[in-house]
């Protein structure tokens, strides 16, 4: 029998019957029509199906739909605010780090939560926060060449935002 | 200073917002009303025969609609090559290999689909297996297929000029071997399709296709249907390297369970399934004798290859062609023979991925020109150098290389990499290695014999004026084509990008070929090319006779109508009337110069709807388009590559540094989209050199049919890649422009061989190059030793004189 | 009265009528293959350019003549 499942997708609270055994990924896909959260294997080991749980990137295809109970899920769809692109997905554009685009929601994502916890990352850094994303179009260059281009726009706007405060 | 307004810009990829926001719809985003989910049931042994199948258990079970097994689909062969339609929907007397599609499954959930499968009952018979190309090859093996005697799927021997002759005249001789394994091109999406009949029995199949058109006649055919009557869609689509190109079970029984249950039926391959249908790169040995004379000029290439398939044909007739032809260039080579063989054996079926039958070939090949350069002590840049063929030169084999861009790469490749520096400089366990490679735009057939169109391409201009349609059948599976070929519309037109909105990848809107053999750029660019060409022309036929200028006097550019210095262009009536019509719209043209919108409205008004086609056939076949009516393919894409890598001395663990990657691409269309196919070209080269491999247990099942075992380059893999566009013109390409997507793979695993031997001093003949290879040949001080190629017992027989 | 014998070839699929005697490079060389850059295949066998015209055709002989520069 299913469970009533409550959590909070993109700032907003949903509410859902799942069964026991169905996955985040699966469940924000077939019944809340984020379609946007894609599935690469299954298996967790490719990452595509990335999306953050109270702000940890996770792969949804090994949570447990249930285990969101009371949570919150921001998948790629809320990652924007309003019409424009959030900075990191603009970066994505922009430098050319999306091809076939289907590891680039889990790749963005993560991408993210990198920059929200460590706004000046290396090189390294990055690659070390991505490795967990697969790639088979790009070689990964633009998509770290993106990731270190929206960690300089977040800092200039952080200062422009900063600075207008001053008295 | 580009001469061009749009290409060659770095402009953002029409599709990139939508994907980086996920709105881009990919086949298993869609979902139909009454949609079932099916399932395939698929064979656990990888040779048997079938006794007996039984379903009334899964027939009976509740939420199933459609259960199918051979006896309940047509039995009409399918393949790829009309002379290799050699694979059933689903398995009729054997199976084949772990994998072999058994019977389906349609229910109104996925849980539903697999539990049925779990309730049928097959009876199957075991019979012996034969794992590797030898065993197959050997006599009194048994025959795996009914059709390949001996269980040989292809063979192909060719003979340029005289070898033997010119053995004699060599001075320095080189023989070697390299071997490599099954490998998966790994996409990140799943194969996925979707079909439904409306009630006049059209059917459409939306499917994760690299090709339309290809499918759609395969699934015509098999279905017993006319081919207008079947339209194929790929939505987005996450990668396809290959594998996709052709149709596959899946997709036939997903429209076989539509058609039984009435129905739409969705089908979504589990990462498991992808490796086990394949069509990724075969197995391959190589053996080759490459000779020089004193002065390094090569003379001759004696090539043996042998590949091990899979259970079916698939693409491996041209695989097994390719393996050899290939390497009549980008060098100087009189004398060339090759004799390639393909067999059968009961594991998943090999196809083309990326680079097709070349690449493993290349690596050989490029190694043994290091070879050669060390016994004659040249550089081994100096020595590809000297022997490089020029623009407009031919090959041994007829490849008429138009345009070739081959010096300028590997100048910028040693140029840029240090490489005077490095060579041989480096310590002990550090070493850089150079390759080079090139590549077809396009082949010159199509897969089936005819006379067809490789691309047409319609052009239709909105009535309201400014916004052109493009409408393909061109298939953009990531590496931009879209785009691209949005961007010749607009620099043909002389209209702004976000002026052109394209439709792409539907049988419907115009024939196509789809995505492989790095064709689209140069085929389909023709085609919307020249359509462009004709509904520009059709606009300034009209501004011409209304404002009584002559048409040579006007050009259209960055979205205006502009007349030569000098002319004068009263247009004021036209504007007046076009303002008239357009009253309370807030963006009406003011004081500038005429605008294209204004233009092709006025064009409407006077002639209707503008609208154009324009087609490509290549010159072989009597296409219009120039290029000599010799060889393979209209033009060739090069490439030259420097890997500078570690080793560590104890583990053998590599590490790579830094590539410099260089490739001549014609005409660069979107200067990012290039780097990018390099860059992706570089990294999938990587993996297929140092970690790639599927491997099978002595039962047939594959070991590594995962992400996590099948191990490919993640971010922390990946070194820095600085990449060089070159652009020669290339005359046979629109605007100049050839390929990039497959020659840049070429070079990579012979710059990594030729990098490693510089590192440890030894020539490595076994691919992937894993740690553990590695730490057992520097122990041993030797390479472990590759497979031959030159079988046993096959009735093989050398070509004498 | 002269009595022409005929056979019948398949020739990729399709059965073919031609006058015996009659070589592989001969029918070839009549249907207009472009032979030099084809695969050619003699009952499921690959033939060698320089060994066509020593294969003498039967009755309900199969030949595929395959053009394999089809798919890079």
């Amino acid at each position: 029998m299913k469970k009533l499942l409550q959590l909070t997708v993109n700032t907003v609270p949903r509410e859902v019957a799942v069964h026991a055994h169905a996955t985040l990924g699966e469940v924000l896909r077939e019944e809340l029509g984020l379609t946007g959260t894609k599935i690469g294997c299954g298996e967790g080991d490719c990452g595509a199906c990335t999306v953050l749980l109270d702000g940890e990137p996770v792969n949804s295809c090994l949570v447990l739909a249930l285990q969101a109970s009371g949570r919150e899920v921001t998948t790629i769809e809320g990652l924007a605010d309003g019409e424009g692109l959030h900075p990191v997905q603009a970066a994505f554009v922009q430098a050319g780090a999306i091809q076939c685009g289907f590891c680039s929601p889990g790749m963005i994502l993560s991408a993210t939560a990198l920059l929200r916890r460590m706004p000046a990352p290396s090189e390294l850094d990055v690659r070390t926060a991505l490795s967990g994303n697969l790639c088979r179009c790009t070689g990964y260059q633009k998509i770290v060449e993106a990731t270190l281009g929206a960690a300089r726009d977040l800092a200039t706007e952080g200062e422009q935002a900063s600075s207008r405060r001053r008295p | 200073m580009s001469r061009h307004r749009i290409l060659g810009t770095r402009a953002p990829r029409l599709d990139a917002a939508a994907k980086a926001t996920g709105r881009a719809v990919y086949t298993d985003d869609i979902s139909l009303p009454g949609m079932l989910h099916g399932a395939i049931l698929q064979s656990p042994v990888a040779h048997a025969r079938i006794l007996s199948i039984d379903t009334t258990r899964a027939k009976a079970l509740p939420g199933v609609e459609a259960v199918l097994t051979a006896a309940d689909v047509p039995d009409r062969l399918f393949g790829v090559s009309p002379a290799r339609y050699d694979e059933n929907v689903l398995a009729i007397e054997k199976v084949l290999y772990v994998g072999d599609e058994v019977a389906a499954v349609a229910a109104v959930n996925l849980e539903t689909a697999r539990e049925a499968l779990a309730l049928i009952d097959v009876q199957y018979e075991p019979l012996p297996l034969l794992l590797n190309a030898r065993e197959a090859l050997a006599e009194g093996a048994i025959q795996i297929h009914p059709i390949y005697e001996g269980n040989v799927s292809g063979r192909v021997q060719q003979e340029f000029g005289d070898v033997d002759a010119a053995r004699e005249q060599a001075t320095v001789i080189c023989s070697g071997r390299l071997d490599s394994e099954m490998q998966d091109a790994a996409f990140l999406e799943p194969q996925v399709a979707i079909a439904e009949f409306d009630a006049q029995g059209n059917l459409t199949l939306t499917s994760s296709t690299q090709s339309v058109h290809y499918i759609q006649r395969t699934v015509a055919m098999v279905l017993g249907m006319p081919v207008g009557k079947v339209r194929v869609i790929k939505p987005a689509v996450g990668g396809g390297f290959g594998p996709k190109a052709a149709c596959s079970t899946m997709e036939l029984l997903t429209c076989l369970l539509a058609r039984a249950s009435k129905k739409p039926v969705k089908i979504a391959f589990t990462r498991e399934q992808v490796f086990l249908h394949s069509r990724s790169r075969h197995k391959f040995l190589h053996d080759m004798t490459l000779g020089a004379d004193a002065d390094g000029k090569l003379l001759f290439l004696d090539h043996e290859a042998l590949l091990d398939g899979g259970a079916y044909a698939s693409f491996g007739i041209a695989t097994v062609y390719y393996a050899g032809s290939l390497l009549g260039g980008p060098y100087k080579l009189p004398n060339m023979r090759y004799s390639g063989t393909r067999s059968v054996t009961n594991k998943p079926t090999c196809g083309a991925q990326r680079g097709h039958g070349g690449v493993i070939a290349r690596g050989l090949f490029e190694r043994l020109l290091d070879e050669v350069a060390e016994k004659l002590n040249l550089d081994p840049v100096q020595l590809r150098l000297q022997n490089m063929m020029e623009a407009g030169d031919v090959t041994c084999n007829d490849l008429n290389m138009s345009s070739l861009g081959m010096r300028e790469c590997i100048e910028a490749v040693r140029d840029g990499s240090g490489w005077i520096e490095k060579k041989g400089q480096l310590p002990r366990g550090h070493g850089i290695g150079v390759a080079c490679g090139f590549f077809v735009s396009g082949a010159g057939y199509p897969i089936y014999r005819s006379e067809t169109f490789h691309s047409t391409a319609e052009i239709k201009l909105q009535e309201d004026g400014g916004t052109v349609l493009l409408r393909t059948a061109a298939a953009d599976i990531g590496q931009g084509t879209d785009t691209a070929l949005a961007m010749i519309a607009a620099e043909t037109l002389g209209v702004e990008l976000d002026h052109v909105r394209v439709e792409s990848g539907d049988t419907d809107l115009s024939v196509d070929l789809g995505a492989y053999s790095s064709r689209q750029t140069l085929m389909s660019g023709h085609a919307v090319r020249e359509a462009a060409e004709k509904v520009r022309a059709q606009v300034l036929e009209v501004v011409s006779e209304r404002l009584n200028v002559a048409a040579d006097d006007l050009r259209i550019e960055g979205g205006l109508v502009l007349p030569r210095d000098g002319v004068n262009l009263d247009f004021a009536a036209l504007r007046t009337q076009y303002i008239k019509e357009h009253r309370g719209w807030s963006d009406n043209p003011g004081e500038g110069p005429l605008t294209f919108r204004e233009a092709s409205r006025l064009a409407f008004l006077v002639r209707g709807t503008i609208v154009a086609t324009g087609g490509y056939k290549p010159p072989l076949l009597g296409g219009k388009f120039k290029g000599a009516a010799v060889g393979t393919s209209p033009a060739y894409g090069c490439s030259a590559q420097a890997v500078e890598l570690s080793v560590d001395l104890e583990t053998g663990q590599v590490t790579v540094h830094r590539v410099t990657d260089a490739h001549d691409c014609g005409q660069a269309i979107n200067l990012t989209s290039v780097e990018g196919q390099m860059q992706g070209s570089v990294s999938m080269g990587l993996g297929e050199a140092l970690f790639e491999q599927v491997r099978f247990d002595a039962k047939g099942r594959c070991l590594n049919a995962n992400l996590a075992d099948y191990k490919i380059p993640t971010a922390l893999d990946m070194p820095h890649m600085d990449c060089i566009v070159v652009e020669t013109h290339e005359p046979n390409g629109p605007y100049g422009a050839k390929e990039v997507g497959e020659g840049a793979i070429m070079p990579t695993i012979p710059a990594v061989l030729n990098a490693l031997y510089d590192a440890t001093g030894i020539r490595f003949e076994k691919l992937p190059l894993t740690a553990q290879q590695i730490a057992t040949a520097l122990r041993t001080g030797k390479p472990v030793p590759a497979e031959s190629a030159q079988p046993d017992n096959i009735g093989y027989c050398k070509i004498d004189g | 009265m002269a009595e022409t014998t005929a056979l019948t070839v398949i020739v990729n699929g399709e059965p073919h009528r031609a006058a015996v005697p009659l070589t592989l490079l001969e029918l070839l060389e009549q249907l207009g293959e472009p032979i030099d850059k084809a695969v050619i295949e003699h009952n499921g066998r690959y033939v060698r350019r320089p060994e066509l015209d020593g294969v003498d055709l039967s009755d309900g002989d199969r030949v595929e003549v395959i053009l394999p520069a089809f798919g890079g």
